[in-house]
């Protein structure tokens, strides 16, 4: 089966990051999940990759062709506020550059083909923030988070 | 910049034309539409709250639109932070119950579960009640309540596309009347 574009995008970005993370991050183990609930199953820090689908719009008028804009949230989890600068700050810096996009397809539940076949260019930073301020009533896990979301497109070769 | 050139064919229709920018360009249905628009915003979020299958209508209820200014434009706000409950944020972008955490999913337990260590987790919002604070049995439920990870609702965010949406149709439609009218009037 062959992906389509929003899990192609997650997957995209799944695997740039955790290139950028080995190359920079190498000693500091940080775990990269796509799924909210297994950002608990272990240790921090964590890169938490989610895409969201907005609704598309047309391309031009008079055009059959849907424009998508993806949404791509990177929620970070750190084990302190340091950590969550950092790691913040770097995730920026990184996305500057486009991503290489690829499509996918899987087979028994495994990638069985991957084609590089264009750049993710990210267009617009929605969110750069800290998220949850009031930490009286956080689990450790949740008192150092930050989220950077973006809008992008893919540029197919 | 944006630069609107008018050609007019006499002074009656210069006349009509400036009228028609003075009646229309801030008092006119534009600030009512966004007023509305505004309103539609605190709906939606509430929507997204309540369609997550969480019994928190104690925080639906509580984010509530008010049309703060509609002086010289239109200002509405949404949500008073002081009226709200403190896990508004919490439930937007999702996070783990804590030990320390007095946040209950108060509802039901099933028959036969109690203090006896085999204790089923409460049914948030059975009886109709909702996730409430400071309850006094809240050691029992620390102890024993399923902690999974509440994921995020992004009620915020959910709203804000919506918004989006609406502000972009409405200001075209208006736009386009607009311009027809200039139009018209310029004649």
């Amino acid at each position: 089966m062959a992906y389509r574009i929003s899990r192609n995008i997650e997957g995209s970005i799944i695997e740039w990051l955790q290139a950028a993370v080995d190359a920079d991050w190498a000693s500091f183990n940080i775990r990269i999940v796509k799924a909210f609930t297994q950002v608990y199953n272990g240790s921090l820090p964590v890169f938490c990759v989610q895409v969201i689908t907005p609704n598309p719009t047309k391309l031009e008028i008079g055009s059959a062709t849907w424009l998508r804009n993806i949404e791509v949230s990177i929620r970070i989890f750190a084990q302190e506020d340091g950590a969550r600068l950092d790691l913040s700050d770097w995730l920026l810096e990184k996305i500057e550059s486009s991503i290489p996009y690829y499509s996918y397809t899987v087979s028994n539940g495994s990638v069985s083909e991957k084609v590089l076949s264009g750049k993710i260019n990210v267009n617009t930073i929605l969110r750069d923030e800290k998220e949850l301020v009031n930490l009286e009533n956080l689990e450790q896990a949740d008192k150092f988070r930050h989220i950077i979301s973006f809008l992008c497109r893919v540029a197919t070769s | 910049m944006i630069t609107i050139r008018i050609d007019w064919q006499g002074k009656k229709g210069l006349d009509n034309l400036i009228r028609y920018i003075k009646n229309n360009m801030v008092y006119g249905e534009a600030q009512e539409k966004i007023r509305i628009i505004g309103h539609h915003a605190a709906d939606n979020m509430q929507k997204a709250i309540k369609e997550t299958g969480y019994n928190l209508d104690k925080l639906a209820n509580s984010i509530l639109a008010e049309t703060i200014s509609t002086t010289g434009g239109v200002e509405v706000g949404i949500g008073r932070i002081e009226s709200l409950p403190f896990y508004w944020e919490m439930f937007n972008v999702g996070f783990k119950p804590g030990a320390a955490m007095k946040l209950l999913p108060i509802g039901g337990f099933t028959s036969g579960s109690g203090l006896s260590g085999d204790v089923t987790k409460p049914i948030s919002g059975d009886y109709g009640l909702s996730w409430q604070t400071g309850m006094g049995h809240s050691t029992f439920f620390d102890n024993n309540m399923n902690k999974k990870p509440v994921e995020p609702i992004e009620y915020i965010e959910k709203s804000m596309r919506l918004l989006d949406m609406e502000l972009t149709e409405t200001m075209k439609k208006l736009g386009e009347k607009f311009i027809e009218g200039m139009g018209r009037e310029s004649k």
